[in-house]
């Protein structure tokens, strides 16, 4: 997309309240429909096949005894016609009540709210670092287009978005563990080690709020490598991202203009080509933050860290399906309000953005 | 990245302050394009060819190549890479090289194959509900959508860990999440064409649907989405070597890559056991990402722009 000037787009915003109300409610009811969609598939899915969720539970000796099945598919309601499974489902999911793990025992919904924070805190680690890096090296890129550095960036950020992330996990760990010994193996925590007593579950954020300094600082060494691993995927798409849409905004009169009247190089790159590649770049971080939620199966799974990646694959593993459910839901819902904040964001950034 | 353009729905920019450089870059025939761009790209695309067809190479003459059987256990467990055994041996005395060698017969041959199907069930659906619409594209494109909206990797994980674990099944698994996105964009480029004047007037001459759909609109549509399919392979092959890591894929003794990084992180103080087979798949993906970055560029400049990358 070529842009027009920020000085061109000061016309007078669309956005009405009404307006704002009816699009939120539109947004959110499609939502929720493509919530309860992604039950049904994972419900589908999960029922259509040959695997036996008892079996994956009881294990052996507890399965060839046909009581014990028939007493846990009781327990799970599992004994009952599918489609009355399913629409138990929905009737509790109504009432905000996400079901009981086959596999803990614990409510789904607790378990979410353990899993959660730990996931929260490693994707806003890896989005804030990625963001930072990957957006001036993209802009480097473009403002040095074709030359040497330019290629250099190019080829790195797709080794970046080439290497797989739990390769790049194990190698930085053998690295900077195994080998230096400068950060610790695994876990958010040393352990033994108490966590901060509970306000947003983030032990960093919480240990600040405690004003637990020496804890904050092991929360924070336990955090680098699982969030720099995920990081680096990250790196390479902002990267590219970043400079594809400078581009597409460098080559407008209005920035030879602004060049032609004597600004500095550094205001117009700031004021005249950032601020209208910020839309694209917007996107692209709430994009990537909502796959770093998903995608931190690989990396939690080497580094140990009990957050959602970990507790989706205990599930998918143990086929505990209130649980794939919850997970798969989280993340859907995730992806759902990123995309309405992500294009609130772009109509605030530029006002001729219509939201529909 | 799709997400977007899942929902249907959200901000477009009013007016279409694009539409200029798009019919600039139409009006460049391809060669002008290939002119403009830096002389540093080709040899991206070049590179990526080569070390793509290396590969090839090394997956067919695999048993001449390899030193070794690749699940001989013939040699001491553990040692390190020497003159003798290039990359090592694992802990089960396994030449480390060899099965790297052999991973290849493995990665390459179901990457492209989970891709052909996923390209040609999506690119079939896709189309039906662009060109017949009504009730067939509201059912095929929600489906679609909820596809989409699923977590790729979590809804892989369901289904290859329903399925049991198995390398077919997360083959299956792959082409399960990777569908909608073939038929969105071919629904797209359908939607686009399907009131041309060659296909009213093949429907003149009495051709079916169908046959309109296969011999009018097939070589109309093909272009990217063989693009998408090619930068695709890339992302199938992690995923899959991902599921393999994770032990839903290719179950031992296997010589597959991601199962064999899964061996290196537990063994992990026998660095040389993960690592090679890593480095194996990035220069397999850095190959398909370099061929297709520089396809997606030179094909067809509206597939990026459709694709929402």
């Amino acid at each position: 997309m070529a842009l027009a000037a920020p000085e061109l787009s000061r016309r007078a915003r669309r956005v009405t309240p009404a307006g704002l109300a009816r699009f939120l409610a539109r947004r959110l009811g499609t939502g929720l429909v493509l919530v309860v969609g992604i039950t049904l598939v994972a419900f589908v899915i999960t029922h259509l096949v040959p695997g036996n969720p008892a079996a994956a539970t009881l294990g052996q000796t507890a399965m060839s005894d046909p009581t014990i099945v028939k007493a846990w598919d009781h327990q799970y309601g599992l004994d009952k016609p599918v489609v009355e499974q399913y629409l138990i489902y929905l009737g509790k999911l109504a009432e905000g009540n996400l079901g009981i793990s086959e596999h803990d025992n614990n409510p789904v919904l607790s378990d979410l709210g353990q899993h959660i924070p730990a996931t929260l805190e490693l994707a806003l680690f890896a989005i804030v670092v990625s963001t930072a890096i990957g957006v001036s090296l993209g802009l480097l890129a473009a403002v040095r287009r074709g030359r040497t550095a330019d290629g250099v960036i190019r080829i790195a950020s797709l080794a970046g978005v080439s290497m797989p992330t739990f390769w790049v996990a194990l190698v930085l760990f053998i690295v900077f563990f195994s080998k230096l010994g400068w950060f610790p193996s695994g876990g958010r925590l040393d352990p033994g080690v108490t966590p901060p007593a509970t306000i947003t579950g983030m032990y960093t954020v919480d240990a600040i709020l405690h004003g637990q300094w020496s804890l904050f600082v092991q929360a924070l060494q336990h955090l680098v490598l699982p969030g720099v691993t995920l990081g680096i995927f990250t790196i390479g798409t902002m990267v590219r991202f970043t400079r594809a849409s400078v581009l597409e905004v460098v080559n407008n009169d209005y920035v030879r203009a602004a060049r032609a009247k004597g600004l500095p190089e550094w205001t117009v790159v700031r004021r005249h080509v950032l601020r209208p590649a910020l839309l694209a770049i917007t996107t692209v971080a709430g994009l990537a933050f909502a796959n770093l939620l998903s995608g931190t199966v690989l990396v939690e799974n080497i580094y140990g860290w009990p957050g959602i990646g970990e507790y989706a694959y205990q599930s998918a593993i143990n086929l505990d399906l209130p649980a794939i459910m919850g997970v798969s839901m989280f993340v859907a819902l995730v992806y759902i309000v990123i995309n309405l904040l992500v294009d609130l964001a772009y109509s605030l950034l530029d006002p001729r953005i219509e939201l529909r | 990245m799709s997400i977007t353009s899942t929902l249907g729905v959200g901000a477009r920019p009013a007016g279409s302050p694009d539409s200029g450089s798009a019919a600039t870059e139409e009006r460049l025939t391809r060669s002008d394009r290939a002119a403009l761009r830096p002389s540093w790209r080709q040899p991206l695309a070049l590179t990526g060819g080569a070390i793509l067809l290396g590969w090839v190479v090394i997956a067919i003459f695999a048993p001449l190549i390899a030193p070794h059987p690749p699940n001989l256990q013939f040699a001491a467990p553990f040692s390190p890479p020497s003159r003798r055994y290039l990359f090592g041996t694992d802990e089960l005395g396994r030449d480390v090289l060899s099965r790297v060698l052999y991973g290849a017969r493995i990665s390459l041959p179901l990457g492209a194959l989970l891709v052909l199907v996923a390209m040609s069930i999506g690119s079939l659906l896709g189309a039906a509900a662009g060109f017949f619409g009504g009730v067939i594209d509201t059912v095929i494109m929600r489906l679609a959508d909820l596809f989409f909206a699923f977590p790729g990797i979590i809804l892989a994980m369901a289904v290859a860990a329903a399925l049991g674990q198995s390398l077919t099944h997360a083959v299956l698994a792959v082409i399960v999440v990777s569908w909608p996105s073939y038929a969105r964009l071919s629904r797209g480029l359908v939607l686009g064409a399907r009131h041309s004047e060659y296909v009213a007037s093949a429907r003149l001459f009495g051709s079916s649907g169908w046959r309109t759909m296969w011999f009018e609109l097939r070589p109309n549509v093909a272009g990217p989405i063989l693009v998408l399919a090619a930068l695709d392979v890339a992302n199938a092959i992690l995923l899959l070597a991902g599921l393999s890591f994770l032990g839903l894929g290719a179950q031992p003794p296997a010589a597959e890559w991601g199962a064999m990084v899964s061996e290196g992180a537990n063994n992990f103080s026998y660095w040389w056991i993960g690592l090679f087979p890593g480095l194996a798949i990035s220069t397999v993906v850095l190959a398909f990402n370099f061929v297709g970055d520089a396809l997606r560029d030179l094909l067809d400049p509206r597939t990026a722009r459709m694709l929402g990358k």
